[in-house]
């Protein structure tokens, strides 16, 4: 038996002025490009949790050709976002018209089941882990159910753990390469679509599945970057010292996201800068606390905000950058929010910001105020859920000055002199750092070529 | 130490990778699989030790040993 597992990937944008903008700013382009280059960790955990004795292949969207003849896979898998769902679903037709079965899964298919299962002969929702193996058992004995309910918990210990099969990848050009240490964050901001919607409660790897992963990634890679597929990473500062430690030799190059309480740890931070962190992404959503009422639950983040310039230079000071991200169109922001964010980036030294719009996803919570409140534009705008593109009203300003505030503040932010300014402003905080940042690598095990002389 | 052993060991030390054997004309990116901020950090380095300054519109283009030592030599130069 032969499993096919199909990735979507990519950075979609609709409005055409903003596609059009996109092209000509060169950061915005350059973290497109790394995003559509990740692989889906997703499908190679469903790759792990397939029984031995089936084979597996995975592969890219972009690998298939629309002209060529379908691969004879037994089934597919095709996990997919919202913004590429309507193409995800395509594909499961097209599969499906040759007799080939298709089963959907992933965040969007979890997030709308009945919608999904028109295009499936089998859907999964929350996590694979739980689920996948008793799909694969039930399509083998030709019983396979319209639905399996992954697990919600404990998706991180025996029996529902499965490393993910890195080897998958083997021989392909990836350069980076992602790897969940967590699932969830219980900050359960209004807007998230990410894990927590599939999860009960923030779960954590334990540390030596993590490593365990890494080297695992390490094997058949060469030089990958690591991107820790998790929403916030650093939670539990106790286990995310235990972790950095346990990475810290192998020498590895990474990226997480996190929230901005981890700059209260200073020995927290030095282990970010030792283990090799070169960025973390920041959910700062707005500069402004008042903006940042009702946000989460308990109001953490209006509660940090005040601090925010404070926590970017004590992180950035280790020479770990901060990648901020701001949100605009938020119930509380005006037409003046878009000068304030570029304000604050100017007078944070930031080197990287990333501006998204509020996108109500469906299941989450902002979806279902909007759509009581009649702010909703459409009533199924999926591949508009770009992130990039705007599909509510918003309270204090029309959809247009949306727009139009998020196209300027994109010519502000990305243009290549202002970031060129915030290279040099980086350079700079790097001079600063003491020699001990920088460790010695492990030796290397390869003979020592003659001296070349450079010139 | 000589240039070219000193940009060897500022490399090694802002990668976290063993370098012993990146030869002056690689591509480090393509060789190491550095990231932007990492070759940020050795410009950075080789400033600081050097005293000299990499044109702040020109930093993609130092993608070489080469292309640094270079440019270090060249500024040396200016100062005499």
């Amino acid at each position: 038996m032969k499993v096919g597992l199909i990735a979507m990937s990519g950075v979609r944008v609709r409005t055409p002025e903003l596609a059009a903008l996109g092209v000509t700013l060169p950061q915005f382009v350059n973290r497109g490009r790394v995003i559509a280059t990740l692989p889906s960790l997703g499908l190679l955990t469903v790759a792990g949790l397939t029984p031995e004795d089936v084979d597996v292949e995975y592969r890219e969207v972009a690998d298939l050709d629309d002209y060529a003849a379908l691969e004879p896979f037994d089934l597919v898998g095709i996990s997919s976002y919202s913004a590429q769902i309507d193409e995800a679903y395509a594909l499961a037709d097209r599969y499906r018209a040759h007799g080939i079965p298709v089963v959907l899964g992933g965040l969007h298919v979890t997030l709308c089941p009945d919608e999904a299962a028109q295009h499936a002969d089998s859907i999964v929702v929350n996590g694979a882990e739980g689920a996948w193996p008793r799909l694969i058992d039930d399509f083998e004995a030709g019983r396979l159910q319209r639905r399996y309910q992954g697990r919600r918990s404990d998706v991180f210990r025996p029996p529902h753990y499965a490393k993910p099969r890195f080897d998958l990848l083997a021989g392909r050009p990836y350069n980076r390469i992602t790897v969940q240490t967590s699932r969830g964050c219980p900050l359960n901001c209004e807007f998230c679509a990410a894990s927590l919607r599939i999860t009960s409660a923030f779960q954590q790897k334990p540390v030596e599945l993590a490593v365990d992963e890494i080297r695992s990634a390490l094997a058949v890679t060469k030089h990958p970057f690591f991107e820790f597929a998790d929403d916030n990473t650093f939670l539990n500062p106790r286990w995310g010292k235990r972790f950095l430690r346990a990475i810290a030799p192998l020498g590895i190059q990474w990226f997480t996201e996190t929230d901005v309480s981890v700059a209260r740890d200073e020995a927290l931070l030095d282990l970010l800068a030792e283990s090799g962190c070169r960025q973390i992404l920041i959910g700062l959503e707005s500069p402004g606390a008042r903006d940042l009422v009702g946000l989460d639950p308990h109001d953490r983040k209006r509660k940090w905000a005040d601090g925010y310039l404070d926590a970017i230079d004590r992180i950035q000071s280790r020479g770990v950058t901060v990648n901020g991200c701001f949100v605009v169109g938020l119930d509380s922001h005006t037409p003046d929010i878009f000068a304030q964010i570029k304000d604050f980036v100017n007078r944070s030294g930031l080197l990287e910001v990333q501006v998204t719009v509020l996108t109500p996803f469906p299941g989450t919570p902002l979806y279902a105020r909007l759509h009581r409140e009649g702010r909703l534009l459409e009533d199924r705008y999926w591949d508009r859920c770009t992130l990039f593109d705007v599909n509510f009203r918003p309270m204090h300003m029309s959809v247009e000055e949306l727009e139009a505030g998020m196209r300027w503040l994109f010519r502000e932010i990305y243009n290549e002199t202002e970031y060129t300014r915030r290279k040099r402003n980086y350079m700079e905080i790097c001079k600063k750092l003491p020699s001990t940042t920088y460790r010695t690598p492990m030796p290397s095990t390869r003979p020592r070529p003659a001296e070349e002389k450079l010139l | 130490m000589t240039l070219e052993r000193e940009l060897h060991r500022l490399l090694s030390r802002v990668s976290i990778k063993n370098v012993d054997d990146v030869r002056p004309e690689d591509d480090l990116v393509e060789k190491l699989g550095i990231d932007s901020l990492t070759a940020l950090q050795l410009l950075a380095a080789v400033e600081k030790r050097f005293n000299v300054t990499f044109p702040d519109e020109r930093l993609d283009e130092f993608r070489s040993l080469r292309d640094i030592c270079t440019h270090v030599r060249n500024e040396q130069e200016k100062q005499r």
